[in-house]
């Protein structure tokens, strides 16, 4: 080997520098995928058990199902080996975060060790935020990743029992404030495993401190083995390493577990006897008390009966009472019907004998009339009379009056003269007093001038008389001047007056002798007539008499009926006391029933726990039965599996790359190595300097590829899985045998696919070799067959239409790396797609409700009815059905699984709540009496079909083998669906409905802390879940994986470019003639570009439709292999991901063309003048 | 300006780093219309310099070039490009064909891309491959290969046919019938023709002879009587 051969190598690779960056390139694109990924399992592992160690993970976790003792501690303590040893509790509690009840695993942790350097403090925490507990009352509790709880340090949670065993039993302590949050190596994914509690999954991890837990014996003891932290736990040697360990244990287990089963079974039979006297017991009570009831209700028909037969007797007798009442008022009304015929003879007498009478009376009162007028003209000639009489009369009076008047007046006057005389003598004689000395003159002539005044005043008076009397006597004088004959017209008229007055007494006297015999004549009628009316008015009595006798016995059957009516009302009353009671007792029957069934039912399960502690033993469990190890073991091999796909591919891709590549290089040099092999080189020597191109080529490749992918990748994919567990960030390690093995497979695949492209002109003669090699034939190509079509193609059409049959290899290359890209894409697309549309096939498509309430136990199957009916009629409840779910686990021939055992009472009303159909072809699953249907998921897991047999262990840990009916489309969980006929046929158990699913309103669907509120209003309510946390959670792990999609288009990206780099590279070098003569031609540019590019163009477009299909069966591998223990992802790629991928590829295309443009344009025009070399 | 070709003092300096080398030093020739023109010279006179610059493929340092008029000399790559396109039709020494279309194809090809292109059958019968014209370049002699070259060529109805060194490649008998249509084609359809060789013995088979030495003009010759193809020997 030649310094020339060498310095002509290298002068190959700085002239053709596209072409060694085309074999460079994938090669570090294939070898940065390689060794990257393969990488990435190792790395995980190694940082994991980095963890582990660092925090002082147990090597063992040793339970028994009768508990650890101190003494059993103090054993293991003993063993050989043993370096920590951490006895401890844990156990499951029911706990309200927020509106939902949360299963939460409490730890215990002994403040006593909590120096990390200290051996005997295992599964250490690592506090993330906040402090560990340091006193009674404390705790501490996961960080939390996907499901981010909503507890803050701070907030106080209140523990509650979640079976029928108080809290009080496991806890002396409920209530605790979070005083921290915590990550531990012992859970390292957000799925801690399964509960016998809630809803079936622990939903958050705590520790208490240890004295808070008031247990008899510790549930679980943790165990280190000394220097096992030096080998990687995920190793086999490690396993190798502790083996001895193992098996001490477990013989120790044995010893000490016998002496604690005997204990424990002495006491277990000692109950289940005890419950076997009380269920006996019960029984004979309930027989007797039955018997009683029977009776009872013997005695009550004979009491009716009686009833019965006293009414009738009462009912004849009054009866007969009312004949004889009746017959009473018919007499009377005989004897009335006899006195009114008397009465009508009376009146007819009456008539006939008074008519005479009246006939008289008739005439005198005729008689009295005429009296009666008679006398009133007498009274008028009477008053006539009195008339004449009275002017005369009164003139007489008049005269008579005023005579009497003046001889009064006459008188008066003599009688004032003497006093005037009188007067005037006392004033003569005052006058004399006068001249007295003495006297008082004054007085005197006030005295005196007072009787001058009276004697005026007499004097007037005198006066005044004198002008009446004189008066009187002119009226005296006028009136007998009137009536000149007055004295004998008086006395005339008087005695007409006299004549007058008799008469008018005559005719009143005649007048009452007129009356006096009407009178009389009256009264005799009147006595016949009150005779007829005694008679009448007896007849009235005796008709009354009649009616009231009537109305009285009216009146009587009136009171009987209603009393008859009264007693059979009574009669059916008691009839139907009777029936009830009969209903009654046969309720009580059943009730007694019931509750003797169900003390039976317990009596099953306690003998079959007697029978299970028969099996009991220690169990010694290594990391293999640790979750969380185990579960990122499964993570590390599912990635494993990834990167067994990917690698294969880019370096078919690299090799087709180089093939090709190379292919055109000896082509290009053909006359060269004709002519150093006329020269004399050996062959070796003249392939040396392309194998060794290539070589080089994948060298540097190599080392770039690796020095980016092994850190690269890694990283990524770490991250990637950290979003689903939770481990502190990367640590790097070294893989020496994985970057030998990757240079190593990436160098011998582009060496041998140089060797065999050029091995074939090696084999040729000098002499052939120095001649210009014949181009390679135009050959007519299957669409020419398709003249009219043909026809219409533009020349560049039609080359590019040979061409790429022409070149096979170029044509695999293109097509095979464009799928690739396309494929990335798509399954980077499709990631997002299967798993953001769990959410709406699980919780829209399959589960119709909307959340699960689990109801507590012991309620009647009355009051289940009873909250059903009422959460119905609220407005934020549509519908609701009850169920019974439990906690089971499944069994196969090869493993084993925690699911949810799903009880359906109402097949029919349970399709509207979960549709069970088949994923595949969508058809509806049927349920028989003796079948289960299990989810997808599962059954792929467990590795049976529809019709296999399975084993279910139900609640009370009894294990029967059921037939599979169906396999149903299920994304979340693993489900066990069975009828309640088919429960009983299988466990000869009831299974009395526990849970219930809840339909929400579309209006409160937005909120749930409406409707929470409406279901845990009722006491029975233990816990509530909705399903819109699980969908908020998934939102954001989609969210997270969008820089996987960008991972994925990046690589797509560099092997679309890489691939269609080289075509294009490839195709100008060997077209370069003709693409010179037809620019020659006068082909503008954009001719010149189309002519190579619709190549790359189509073939991209092969690629692409070749890459849908790869990409689906990509993204199914992926999906299969990632899936978690209970997630099934989705196997749905949408269709605008499809879309959006190839047209994401063409976009590639478009740019790598748009890149080599310039090349194309550099091409001179003269390279058609050359000869052919 | 009568003549239908004509070059005026056209200077063409390559620059190699460095060096100028001059490879016309002033050139001075008309062409008439329907003129068969025989430009010789021997290796590295020129004469391809004259080809590239005549037919578009490159430009003149300095000098007027004018073809029917148009001022070559003065286009743009765009205007040269459409001037290859339409006025000059090409005969290489290698035929340059495009292997994957056959020869009916091959000539398509040029005739999709022109204004006036000639009846493609009527072409390809007279250059004699009524026969051959669906079959792929590899399946035909040189001389058929290069008379599909001339069928590309004339079919596009070009002003000037270029035939650079057309039987280079080609045994005698072939070249001479190659030759011979090239000069059929110039007396019956009036086409311009300008044959570049460095073989004398073709002169006289041209209406002028434009001989090329050292980037200049030797001498130019007028046959009067030129003598048709198969007269000549060499």
């Amino acid at each position: 080997m030649g310094s020339p051969l060498i310095k002509d190598t290298f002068r190959e690779i700085r002239k053709t520098r596209g072409r060694f960056f085309s074999i460079f390139a994938i090669v570090g694109i294939g070898v940065a995928f390689f060794a990257g990924v393969l990488a990435s399992a190792p790395t995980m592992r190694y940082n994991a058990d980095l963890y582990f160690d660092e925090y002082n993970l147990m090597d063992y976790r040793i339970l028994s199902n009768f508990g650890i003792t101190e003494e059993d501690v103090a054993e293991i303590r003993k063993i050989d080996g043993v370096e920590g040893v951490m006895p401890a509790y844990s156990t499951d509690v029911l706990v309200s975060v927020g509106d939902a009840e949360s299963v939460v695993r409490i730890h215990s942790l002994d403040l006593e060790h909590l120096d990390p350097n200290d051996p005997q403090y295992l599964n250490q925490l690592h506090v993330v935020e906040g402090r560990l507990p340091e006193k009674s009352g404390e705790c501490v509790i996961e960080k939390g990743k996907v499901v981010e709880n909503s507890l803050e340090i701070g907030d106080t949670i209140m523990l509650r029992s979640g079976t029928d065993e108080a809290i009080e039993d496991s806890f002396s302590t409920m209530q605790y404030t979070v005083v921290g949050k915590v990550e531990t190596p012992y859970y390292l994914s957000y799925e801690k495993g399964s509960s016998t509690i809630g809803g079936g999954t622990v939903n958050l991890f705590a520790y208490v401190p240890m004295e808070d837990f008031d247990m008899e014996v510790y549930t679980e003891v943790y165990v280190t083995v000394s220097d096992a932290k030096a080998l990687n736990s995920y190793s086999d040697q490690y396993f190798d390493y502790i083996e001895p360990g193992t098996s001490e244990l477990e013989t120790l287990g044995i010893d000490r577990s016998e002496i604690r089963r005997e204990e424990i079974l002495g006491e277990a039979q000692s109950q289940y006897d005890e419950g076997k006297q009380e269920y006996d017991e019960a029984l004979a009570e309930f027989n007797e008390e039955i018997k009683k009831a029977e009776e009872e209700l013997e005695d009550g028909k004979l009491e009716i009966l009686s009833g019965e037969i006293t009414l009738q007797n009462n009912k004849d007798l009054a009866q007969l009472q009312f004949d004889n009442a009746q017959k009473e008022i018919d007499d009377g009304k005989e004897q009335v019907a006899m006195l009114k015929e008397q009465s009508a003879e009376a009146e007819k007498a009456y008539q006939e004998n008074n008519a005479e009478a009246i006939q008289q009376r008739e005439e005198n009162a005729a008689k009295l009339e005429e009296a009666k007028v008679v006398e009133a003209e007498k009274k008028k000639q009477l008053d006539q009379a009195n008339a004449e009489l009275a002017p005369l009369q009164a003139a007489a009076n008049q005269i008579e009056s005023k005579e009497a008047e003046n001889e009064r007046l006459t008188n008066e006057n003599a009688s004032l003269s003497q006093e005037i005389e009188e007067l005037k003598a006392k004033n003569e004689q005052l006058e004399e007093e006068k001249g007295e000395p003495d006297a008082n003159i004054e007085q005197i002539d006030a005295e005196i001038h007072q009787n001058n005044l009276q004697i005026e005043e007499k004097q007037n008076q005198i006066t005044k008389n004198d002008a009446l009397i004189q008066s009187n006597e002119a009226a005296i004088a006028d009136l007998k001047k009137q009536y000149p004959n007055l004295q004998e017209d008086l006395e005339l008229a008087v005695s007409e007056q006299a004549q007058a007055q008799r008469e008018y007494d005559a005719a009143v006297e005649e007048t009452a002798r007129y009356q006096s015999t009407v009178e009389m004549i009256d009264r005799g009628l009147s006595s016949a007539r009150q005779i007829l009316d005694t008679l009448n008015a007896q007849i009235a009595t005796s008709e009354k008499q009649i009616a009231e006798g009537e109305k009285e016995l009216a009146e009587g059957k009136a009171t009987a009926a209603e009393e008859f009516a009264k007693a059979d009302k009574e009669l059916a009353q008691a009839k139907l006391d009777l029936e009830n009671g009969k209903k009654e007792l046969e309720e009580k029957r059943a009730e007694g029933e019931e509750q003797l069934e169900e003390a039976r039912e317990e009596l099953v399960k306690a003998e079959n726990e007697i029978n299970q502690i028969e099996e009991a033993k220690w169990y010694v469990l290594d990391r293999n039965s640790h979750y969380s190890y185990v579960d990122y073991r499964g993570a590390t091999e599912r990635m494993e599996a990834i990167a067994k796909v990917f690698p294969v591919f880019f370096f078919l891709v690299a090799a087709l790359v180089c093939l090709t590549t190379m292919t055109r290089m000896v082509d290009e040099q053909r006359t060269q190595i004709g002519t150093m092999k006329a020269l004399g080189y050996s062959t070796a020597k003249i392939a040396f300097k392309y194998v060794f191109y290539a070589a080089f080529a994948s060298l540097t490749g190599s080392a770039v590829g690796l020095a980016i992918g092994i850190f690269a990748f890694p990283a990524i994919i770490y991250t990637a899985w950290n979003m689903m567990y939770i481990l502190p960030s990367i640590r790097f390690t070294t893989h020496v045998s994985l970057m030998l093995l990757s240079t190593g497979v990436s160098v011998l695949v582009t060496t041998l696919a140089a060797f065999s492209a050029c091995y074939k002109e090696l084999v040729e003669t000098p002499a052939l070799l120095m001649r210009p090699k014949a181009p390679k034939i135009g050959k007519k190509i299957l669409l020419e067959r398709i003249t009219f079509l043909w026809e219409r193609f533009s020349f560049t059409s039609k080359v590019t239409a040979r061409n790429i049959f022409r070149y096979k290899k170029r044509f695999f290359m293109t097509v095979v790396g464009i799928s690739g890209c396309t494929a990335l894409l798509i399954a980077g697309f499709g990631i997002k797609d299967s798993i953001s549309t769990i959410v709406e096939m699980q919780f829209e498509g399959i589960f119709q409700y909307d959340g699960t309430a689990v109801l507590k136990d012991g309620l009647r199957d009355d009051r289940k009815t009873e909250i059903i009916d009422e959460l119905k009629a609220t407005d934020q409840i549509d519908d609701v059905l009850d169920v019974y779910s439990a906690n089971t686990t499944v069994y196969s021939d090869k493993e084993e699984i925690e699911a949810t055992l799903t009880v359906i009472k109402d097949t029919e009303r349970f399709a509207e709540f979960v549709d069970l159909h088949s994923r595949v072809d969508k058809t509806p699953l049927k349920l028989t009496s003796s079948g289960v249907i299990i989810t997808e998921h599962m059954a792929n897991q467990l590795g049976v079909k529809s019709g296999d047999e399975i084993e279910v262990v139900n609640e009370d840990g009894i294990r029967k083998t059921v037939k599979i009916d169906g396999i149903a489309e299920n994304y979340v969980g693993h489900y066990v669906y069975m009828t309640s006929s088919g429960y009983k046929n299988t466990f000869d158990l009831r299974a009395s409905t526990n849970s219930l699913l809840i339909q929400v309103n579309e209006a409160y669907s937005q909120d749930d802390s409406a409707s929470a509120q409406v279901i845990t209003a009722f006491e029975e309510v233990e816990t509530l879940s909705f399903f819109t946390s699980i969908r908020n959670n998934f939102r954001d792990m989609i969210q997270s994986l969008d820089f996987i999609v960008v991972v994925l288009i990046i690589s797509a990206g560099a092997l679309a470019f890489v691939v269609l780099y080289n075509l294009t590279n490839v195709n100008i070098s060997e077209r370069l003639r003709e693409i010179a003569t037809l620019k020659v031609l006068g082909f503008h540019d954009r001719e010149v570009n189309a002519y190579v590019y619709k190549e790359n163009i189509i073939l991209t477009l092969i690629g692409a439709l070749a890459g849908i299909y790869l990409g689906k069966l990509l993204h199914l591998t992926i999906m299969v292999v990632v899936e978690l223990d209970t997630i099934m992802f989705g196997r749905n790629i949408e269709l605008f991901s499809y879309f959006i991928s190839v047209i994401i590829t063409l976009l590639f295309a478009v740019i790598v063309n748009q890149a080599m443009k310039k090349k194309l344009k550099a091409i001179p025009m003269v390279e058609s003048l050359k000869s052919v070399e | 300006m009568s003549a239908y070709i004509e070059f005026e003092n056209v200077k063409k300096v390559y620059k190699m780093g460095e060096i100028e080398i001059e490879a016309l030093a002033g050139v001075d020739f008309q062409i008439q219309k329907g003129e068969f023109v025989v430009i010789a010279g021997a290796s590295g006179a020129g004469k391809s310099t004259i080809l590239n610059i005549l037919g578009g493929m490159d430009t003149c340092t300095s000098g007027n070039i004018f073809v029917d008029g148009a001022e070559v000399s003065k286009m743009n790559a765009r205007e040269l490009c459409d001037y290859r396109r339409l006025d000059i039709g090409f005969v290489f020494q290698f035929y340059n064909l495009v292997q994957n279309l056959t020869a009916k194809e091959n000539v398509e090809l040029a005739t999709q891309i022109c204004k006036n292109p000639l009846n493609i059958e009527e072409t390809i019968e007279a250059v004699g491959l009524k026969e051959r014209k669906n079959n792929f370049p590899a399946q035909l002699s040189g001389g058929e290969q290069q008379r599909v070259a001339i069928a590309r060529a004339l079919a596009k109805n070009p002003k000037l046919l270029l035939c650079d060194e057309p039987t280079g490649a080609l045994d005698y008998k072939t070249g001479k019938a190659v030759l011979k249509l090239l000069q059929d084609t110039c007396r019956n359809h009036q086409m311009t023709v300008v044959v570049i060789t460095h073989n004398l013995a073709l002169c006289p088979m041209g209406d002028k002879v434009i001989h090329v030495k050292s980037g200049r003009i030797e001498k130019i010759e007028q046959n009067e009587h030129p003598q048709s193809v198969e007269s000549i020997e060499w």
